[in-house]
């Protein structure tokens, strides 16, 4: 039996065709696909020029602990905020550091013990702590990181998408950049236009970390704490107070 | 009176050699002649950092017998922040958690000796150090030797600055988490 081209054709044109079916369901799906990332980096790129929304009645804050140095200057930072003006308080820490949370139970156990005095203990509070697994263990080789990073990926998204905070203080290390991109994705939603904070480490003296080079472009607001660091991304909106810890 | 020297090691990273280095004659009789009574040792997690502890306190019994300087031990504590407010001297891994403890600890405030653990030496560990000790608020013993230690500890008797005062970020996270009520915008 022949089969000319025209019966190809015949076939092809024909709308039962499963293949052209098949081509055209894909291309949908593609379309589809890069519609919802258009309206995603617009989303994400539109959320850059606005000042913070306002929370007159409190936010919800998400503070990453990364472990040993990294949690004590990040809950130094804590200690002096407010508790009142954030009566939702998420404190998320990754496997294997089980110190980073009772240090947080500690400070909130101090701050209030010491405002019990005031309105400030009537007030609606929810203190949550997560552990996130963590994404690369010291001395774990590259490839077996590939997907112990995207399980830790997966669990940032979810913990983000659950708390929705309004802001996410972090200071490294490589760790936090899951949940920023995380919060990053909630704020391309437009669910949430969490803002992102990140504070490099005072170990930082001279040169970037690379959590810090990653996350300079993307978060609101980079801060450090040695002046030739805030010489040296000074283009990059870089702000240097002083030491902080 | 007591007079303790606490040496930490940090929780991440085993720095055995540290220890090594302080349970040594020479390093002890300088202790003994700046009057130190207890040297409190923070060795680490690990099962071969306990062990390595165990056997330098082992090696040095004699020197300690005749110093009568106390040596205990311990893996890890929560309670650091106690542990160095106690001291007269803490010799430290170059770990920012114990430099920051120790250098913004209430008076009268333990004076500070670091030591970058050479296995961390990708840089900035030091730079802090360097740069802690350029401002004047601590002392910088370069290697993990007996010699440059023992000249970190002849220097401990001069004065040492206050690290500045720390600057609170509560303003700038309250106006990026909208709670500032008063519109102030950053700068």
């Amino acid at each position: 039996m022949d089969i000319t081209i025209r019966d190809i054709l015949a076939y092809l044109t024909e709308w039962r065709c499963p293949l052209l079916m098949l081509v055209l369901a894909s291309a949908a799906v593609v379309l589809a696909l890069l519609g919802i990332i258009v309206v995603l980096v617009f989303g994400l790129v539109k959320s850059y020029g606005v000042p913070p929304d306002k929370h007159p009645h409190g936010a919800s804050a998400m503070f990453v602990l990364g472990s040993g140095g990294h949690t004590t200057e990040l809950l130094g930072i804590v200690a002096q905020l407010d508790f009142s003006l954030y009566p939702i308080r998420t404190y998320v820490s990754f496997s294997g550091d089980t110190l980073s949370t009772v240090r947080a139970l500690r400070l909130e156990k101090e701050k209030s013990s010491s405002s019990s005095s005031s309105s400030s203990s009537s007030a609606p509070r929810k203190v949550v702590t997560l552990e996130l697994p963590r994404a690369r263990n010291v001395g774990q080789s590259y490839f077996t990181s590939i997907f112990t990073s995207l399980v830790c990926g997966f669990e940032a998204v979810f913990a983000v998408f659950r708390v929705r905070p309004d802001i996410v203080v972090c200071n490294g290390p490589g760790s936090c950049v899951f949940i920023c991109f995380a919060a990053l994705l909630l704020r391309a939603t437009r669910i949430k236009l969490t803002r992102l904070v990140y504070i490099e480490s005072f170990a930082r003296v001279n040169s970037l970390s690379l959590t810090g080079k990653i996350l300079i472009s993307v978060v609101d607001r980079f801060i450090v704490q040695w002046p030739s660091l805030a010489a040296q991304y000074k283009d990059k909106g870089v702000e240097y107070f002083g030491i902080l810890a | 009176m007591s007079r303790k020297v606490l040496l930490t090691t940090g929780a991440t990273y085993p720095f055995d050699t540290l220890i090594e280095v302080i349970l040594t004659q020479h390093v002890l009789e300088k202790l003994s002649a700046l009057a130190v009574t207890d040297l409190r040792i923070q060795y680490g997690n690990t099962p071969t950092s306990r062990i390595a502890y165990e056997s330098c306190v082992e090696n040095c019994t004699a020197v300690l017998q005749r110093t009568g300087i106390n040596v205990t031990g311990f893996g890890l504590t929560e309670n650091m922040a106690s542990e160095i407010q106690s001291s007269w001297l803490v010799i430290s891994h170059a770990g920012t958690g114990t430099i920051l403890d120790t250098l913004r600890s209430p008076s009268p405030k333990p004076r500070l000796i670091v030591v970058p653990n050479p296995v961390l030496m990708h840089g900035h560990q030091a730079e802090v150090a360097a740069a802690l000790e350029d401002m004047n608020c601590m002392l910088y013993a370069k290697s993990v030797t007996k010699e440059s230690i023992a000249s970190a500890l002849d220097k401990l008797d001069r004065q040492f600055t206050e690290l500045p005062p720390k600057h609170s970020l509560a303003d700038l996270i309250n106006y990026e988490a909208g709670v500032l009520l008063n519109d102030t915008s950053p700068q």
